[in-house]
């Protein structure tokens, strides 16, 4: 802990972190300046000022309430995503790294097939086949994330498994399961911490930019990536639709990549800083 | 050059190729309706049995899954992408049309990346600890973490609206039949995208620049009166150039992603617009045929950064 707060990416990352967090609680508990959907006719694209304090779009719906309800969306979409993701890819990944032979050559050619796509058009085509939505924004994030947990999950055991201890554990004869849990799952956590805080900053951008496509959440709802969307239109005259979740939408991303680098940093000194 | 290893490589490449051929084609396949439906919409309603019969059994769809499949596959080895009903020309012409903007695209981007990310990772390397290297690294986490998106609607927004200056609004020139307008069109996309691969390379750079410098055949470069920038830009980088080279290839498939979206706020006519174009307009064949082409390209890239790699390291050694 203490050589977490003296590395500086993951005191920044932690607060803008906690910074996302109060955005979400303000917007799941509804004390947003104003509802997000509601629509002020005769105060339309009105500049930053202090009854909207991002401005307003062209109905009249305040941009930062609305940012907050963006952010709660993209959070939620992303937690979710990354929370299947890794306790799935996970548990495979120790499993093919624990029982090897057939099982881990047949999932890590599946893995490989995943690569084979960049990350961003399989969430698209999984998009696609589903049909868009937040929901299945979620789905593509998390079928993307499952193999890259897998693979990060499963390095280590490979080492880990031929350690003494854990040789001693088989001997005695406990169940495989057991050993996996109590004996290699506590040396993989760290790698799996840093992978879901870097995982998240990812996830984080593929809402955002399947939203932008107009293939993530659908209006009325609030999402930063439509908002920077409508945004093109009103560009010439109402920059601060833009402005406000275009800052936001960077902060989350850069946030989370903070602090992943600054739990690699603190919880996994061995592996070089990439 | 470990010829055996190429070999090997080719084949576990071709492999990986089918596994996501099949991939596409599964997803795909969990799409409501049918080529049917996606071709003739609302009419569809007001066929008969007999013609939606016919009509299945011409777009083969009344054959099993892994018939089709095989019939699919066979036909795209053979270079028969299928048909773009609304377009009315063949898939493979549409990707012909559009895989020169997407791969000039991504070069260009590299191209970017690379030049603006070394000499910075080489910079905040030699300096490390100081307050440019601060400013360096800082510049590198917003490169790396403003999204694509972001920076591109901004590009835009700045010179389309407010400068009124869209050379992609003229249609792709190619750099051969106009070579001026093709830069202007080019340069925006390939920057907004190079910015976000020089923040990565940026961070490659810096950190295998600060593991080669520590070596002591730097200490003897240095010791024997060689000058600084010498010792920085030739003997230290050439040993940093592995792991910037891997992390190149490996962001190839980022940038292939990213040119999706790029390609959709610029207006270009590449393979993300197509893709896209084809998910808008339901056209499965036009989607299936451009995701199969950009994921080919990515494993091809794979493969040769990994043949390249065990050909500028001598040390590296394949079983």
């Amino acid at each position: 802990m203490r050589r977490l707060a003296g590395s500086h990416s993951a005191v920044a990352g932690g607060i803008i972190v906690a910074m996302l967090l109060i955005a979400m609680a303000i917007a799941v508990l509804g004390v947003t300046p104003y509802p997000p959907a509601e629509q002020h006719p005769e105060s339309r694209l009105q500049g930053p000022s202090g009854s909207f304090l991002l401005g307003s779009d062209q109905f009249g719906r305040d941009v930062l309430s609305r940012a907050l309800d963006g952010v709660r969306l993209s959070l939620q979409v992303s937690v979710s995503a990354v929370a299947v993701a890794a306790v799935i890819g996970s548990t495979i990944g120790l499993a093919a790294g624990f029982f090897g032979r057939w099982f881990d050559a047949v999932t890590m050619r599946i893995a490989d097939v995943f690569f084979a796509f960049p990350a961003i058009l399989l969430a698209l085509a999984i998009v696609t086949a589903l049909g868009p939505g937040w929901r299945n924004t979620a789905i593509a994030i998390a079928v993307v994330y499952t193999p890259i947990f897998a693979r990060v999950a499963r390095g280590p055991v490979l080492s880990l498994r031929t350690r003494e201890y854990v040789e001693a554990a088989e001997g005695l004869g406990f169940h495989p399961a057991r050993i996996l849990v109590v004996h290699i799952l506590p040396n993989v956590a760290a790698a799996i911490i840093v992978q879901i805080s870097l995982a998240l900053s990812w996830a984080i951008l593929t809402e955002s930019s399947l939203s932008f496509l107009g293939l993530g959440a659908q209006p009325p709802q609030a999402s930063l990536g439509l908002m920077i969307s409508d945004s093109r239109a009103l560009a010439t005259t109402a920059w601060w639709n833009f402005a406000g979740p275009a800052v936001i939408v960077a902060a989350a991303v850069i946030g989370f990549n903070l602090l992943g680098d600054g739990l690699r940093d603190a919880l996994d000194p061995a592996q070089e800083n990439r | 050059m470990p010829w055996r290893y190429v070999l090997v490589r080719l084949i576990t490449s071709v492999l990986t190729l089918l596994g996501v051929a099949l991939m596409v084609f599964v997803v795909l396949r969990l799409l409501p309706g049918d080529e049917i439906t996606s071709t003739f919409g609302t009419e569809t309603g007001i066929l008969t049995d007999k013609q939606i019969e016919s009509l299945r059994s011409y777009y083969g769809v009344d054959q099993p899954a892994p018939q089709q499949f095989l019939s699919w596959l066979g036909n795209v080895v053979t270079g028969n992408l299928g048909l773009s009903v609304r377009s009315g020309t063949s898939v493979g012409s549409l990707i012909r049309d559009a895989l020169p903007v997407t791969v000039e695209l991504a070069l260009l981007s590299i191209l970017i990346g690379l030049v603006i990310g070394v000499p910075l990772g080489v910079l905040s390397g030699a300096r490390a600890g100081t307050r440019g290297d601060a400013t360096i690294q800082v510049f590198g986490l917003l490169g790396l973490g403003i999204p694509n998106f972001v920076i591109g609607t901004f590009a835009v927004t700045l010179f389309a609206s407010w400068f009124h200056y869209f050379p992609n609004a003229r249609g792709y020139a190619a750099p051969w039949e106009d070579p001026w307008l093709n830069v202007q069109q080019m340069m925006f996309p390939a920057i907004t995208l190079g910015l976000a691969l020089s923040g990565t390379i940026m961070r490659t750079t810096r950190s295998a620049f600060l593991e080669t410098s520590s070596q002591p055949f730097v200490r003897t470069a240095l010791g024997k009166g060689l000058s600084a920038r010498r010792v920085r830009y030739v003997h230290i980088l050439r040993n940093a150039f592995i792991p910037i080279l891997t992390i190149t290839g490996i962001q190839f498939g980022y940038l292939l992603g990213g040119t999706v979206i790029v390609e959709q706020i610029f207006a270009m006519p590449g393979l993300g617009r197509l893709v896209l174009d084809g998910i808008g307009k339901r056209e499965y064949a036009v989607v299936q045929s451009s995701i199969l082409v950009i994921a080919g390209l990515f494993v091809m890239v794979n493969m040769l950064v990994d043949v390249l790699y065990a050909r500028l390291d001598p040390r590296i050694r394949y079983q």
